[in-house]
């Protein structure tokens, strides 16, 4: 009898689509938010500041930003496993690609966060 | 009588020669299926030409190959139909699977897999015994895509038309998954727990990408991946519940 593989994959599969969904109400409140709503006046550094200090905005940005980082990273780590099949290479680009994504993460977070805390939490 | 260009690709292992394609000039008649023409080579140019075929009606799926690119029954695939504007037909053994002579592949990883689903009804062995007749009843759309994924012949062209199987050799593929949904749907199956270790696994349901070749391959027109994608939420389902 054939063995069967490593278990699991249900997670990954539910998340996936679930952060799809997200992904396309949470882009397009960014892309309202960011160009839309304020249609008309000039679009300046200093008036996207003004919007990343307003709660809401910023927790859609952020909630973007983990979202697609974790949807990005969980397609590469599918597309590239149905290429490459032997298990430590494959432990070592998931490992790799969450060390990507909690560094994007973060990187994305301490931009936004010096404009809503005044200064940035996790670098300088 | 009208004559076509059939291009075959030829394999011996016995020969120690790499696979090379063949030209066989071939008779046509009006409503020629391509295995008429396969045969017609057998029996009038080129004995030594291997093919499996039984029936000649589309109900065994002995006679998978891939012909003009894509996988398909010889005996139902109509020769006009391949033509399109052009005098060649050019035909290859189906994909996937190791060739083992001419158009005859090694059938051996596609059994494999299908076994490995328990594609049997198992009944729960605590139920008791009914007095009376029981019946056990589905509503229609569940009870049509249960008897559609029963009209599998094992033609494995679906295996042959997904990518998927072909970058990843460990994968189940469609018709290993149609199976098991097909017995996972069913009221009466009690196996769920005993098939979970072959399809809830990184090489089961979930390497299936959606990409619908087999369902648009398949020659009984089984909505394969829409089975599949049946299966994947009844093990999110079942995982939610334990």
């Amino acid at each position: 009898m054939r063995a069967p593989g490593k278990p699991g994959g249900g997670w990954s599969w539910v998340l996936q689509r679930l952060s799809a969904v997200l992904l396309l109400g949470l882009v397009l409140a960014h892309l309202w938010i960011e160009h839309f709503m304020h249609l008309g006046r000039r679009f300046t550094y200093h008036g996207v500041q003004a919007r990343l200090v307003h709660g809401i905005y910023d927790a859609i940005d952020y909630a973007l930003l983990v979202v697609v980082v974790y949807h990005g990273l969980n397609g590469v780590f599918q597309v590239v496993t149905e290429r490459v099949h032997n298990p430590p290479a494959v432990r070592f680009l998931g490992i790799g690609l969450v060390v990507v994504g909690i560094a994007t993460v973060v990187l994305g977070a301490d931009i936004l966060s010096a404009f809503l805390a005044g200064r940035p939490w996790f670098l300088l | 009588m009208d004559s076509v260009d059939l291009v075959v690709r030829r394999y011996n292992p016995e020969d120690g020669e790499d696979p090379y394609w063949q030209h066989f000039s071939v008779p046509v008649y009006s409503g020629d299926v391509v295995l008429a023409l396969l045969m017609r080579v057998r029996e009038e140019i080129d004995g030594s030409l291997a093919f499996r075929a039984s029936c000649r009606s589309g109900i065994c799926g002995s006679d998978g190959m891939v012909i003009n690119g894509w996988p398909r029954l010889a005996c139902k695939t109509q020769v006009f139909e391949m033509l399109e504007g052009t005098n060649t037909i050019r035909i290859e053994p189906l994909y996937n699977l190791p060739c083992l002579k001419d158009l005859v592949v090694d059938q051996t990883p596609f059994w494999d897999k299908f076994q490995s689903v328990l594609p049997w009804l198992m009944p729960d062995p605590k139920e008791p015994e009914p007095e009376h007749e029981r019946r056990m009843t589905l509503d229609a759309e569940a009870f049509e895509m249960l008897s559609r994924a029963s009209d599998c012949i094992f033609c494995q062209i679906c295996y042959a038309a997904c990518p998927i199987v072909g970058l990843d050799d460990e994968f189940l593929g469609p018709q290993a998954l149609i199976k098991a949904y097909r017995f996972e749907a069913d009221p009466r199956d009690a196996g769920s727990a005993e098939r979970k270790p072959q399809l809830d696994n990184s090489e089961g349901a979930w390497r299936c990408r959606t990409i619908f070749n087999c369902t648009e391959a398949c020659p009984k027109g089984i909505p394969i991946t829409r089975g599949i994608q049946v299966l994947k939420r009844q093990l999110v389902r079942e995982g939610f519940r334990q």
